[in-house]
């Protein structure tokens, strides 16, 4: 049986994909945040954008 | 298999977003070495540290860095440390150059010119100095133990290297001792956890630099002249 949590034995790759992904935008998105003087609520936004860029073409395209 | 594997990875990804969290808001231990230092080890965090006096041995390291340094070609009097211009202001003839160190700037004190050492003075809370100097104007740099390593030099007359630390510090190490003869940006010294270096030179000497500028021991120029 294969669902996007679930896929022949093992989490399914978009759902492992996503999680991965997540982890790794928010200490991404913590060393950009340190290293820059932009406005924090700003990239919050940003973050937000790229992370739901990218959750959405793993689900989509894996 | 395939399972294990990716429940192994999720697990360390977990375990590295927990102690970024219980970390926040300082940098989480494998996020500091992508950080320049001032980011890698942030001012409140160094002043948590000096509060319950356990650093972190990285931070420790990185403070007791001791770099080699590249003479300028031009002659002259070189800076005697790393650290921010704060004032060069005179009085009775001679003109106290103050450097500024940070938590991040190098610590290790140069000679500034070719000269013999004639005096190595440390001083305790007082803000006179054996000559009936006031050194008031530095009251605001909470600096009472210092070390003031007194140079006769062929180029630039007697200078002064004055070392300043906090009375939590206390700790100023002098390497050469008094008599010998130390050359141009040759090691002067050490302080620990200190925070003001204070050039002391004639009044009449052209100075290179002024407040607001950054320098670093032995290589940036303070003062353009014959030197050997």
């Amino acid at each position: 049986m294969t669902t996007f949590f679930l896929s022949q034995g093992h989490l399914g790759w978009s759902f492992f994909g996503v999680l991965m992904y997540s982890v790794l935008c928010l200490l991404a998105g913590d060393i950009v945040w340190r290293m820059t003087t932009a406005p924090f609520r700003r990239l919050l936004a940003v973050m937000a954008l790229i992370w739901a860029a990218g959750a959405v073409a793993l689900i989509a395209f894996w | 298999m395939v399972l294990l594997i990716q429940a192994l990875i999720l697990a360390s990804l977990t375990t590295m977003a927990i102690v970024w969290a219980v970390r926040f808001p300082y940098p989480a231990p494998w996020l500091r070495v992508f950080l320049p230092a001032r980011k890698r080890w942030p001012e409140r965090e160094i002043r948590d540290w000096l509060q319950n006096g356990r650093f972190h041995p990285a931070f420790l390291k990185f403070f007791n860095r001791d770099p080699e340094r590249v003479l300028p070609p031009e002659p002259g009097l070189v800076a005697p440390a790393d650290g921010l211009v704060t004032s060069a202001e005179a009085r009775d003839g001679i003109r106290y150059l103050v450097i500024a160190l940070s938590f991040w700037d190098m610590h290790v004190q140069r000679s500034p010119a070719t000269g013999k050492i004639v005096a190595i003075e440390p001083s305790g809370d007082g803000f006179m100095d054996g000559e009936g100097r006031n050194f008031a104007f530095l009251r605001e740099k909470h600096c009472p133990v210092q070390t003031r390593v007194v140079l006769d030099t062929a180029s630039h007359g007697r200078l002064a290297v004055r070392l300043i630390t906090s009375v939590a510090a206390r700790r100023i190490e002098v390497w050469p001792h008094e008599g010998e003869t130390v050359e141009r940006g040759q090691r002067l010294g050490r302080i620990l956890l200190g925070s003001t270096v204070v050039l002391e030179l004639p009044e009449h000497i052209t100075m290179c630099v002024e407040p607001g500028q950054r320098m670093r021991a032995g290589e940036t120029l303070v003062a353009a002249g014959a030197t050997t």
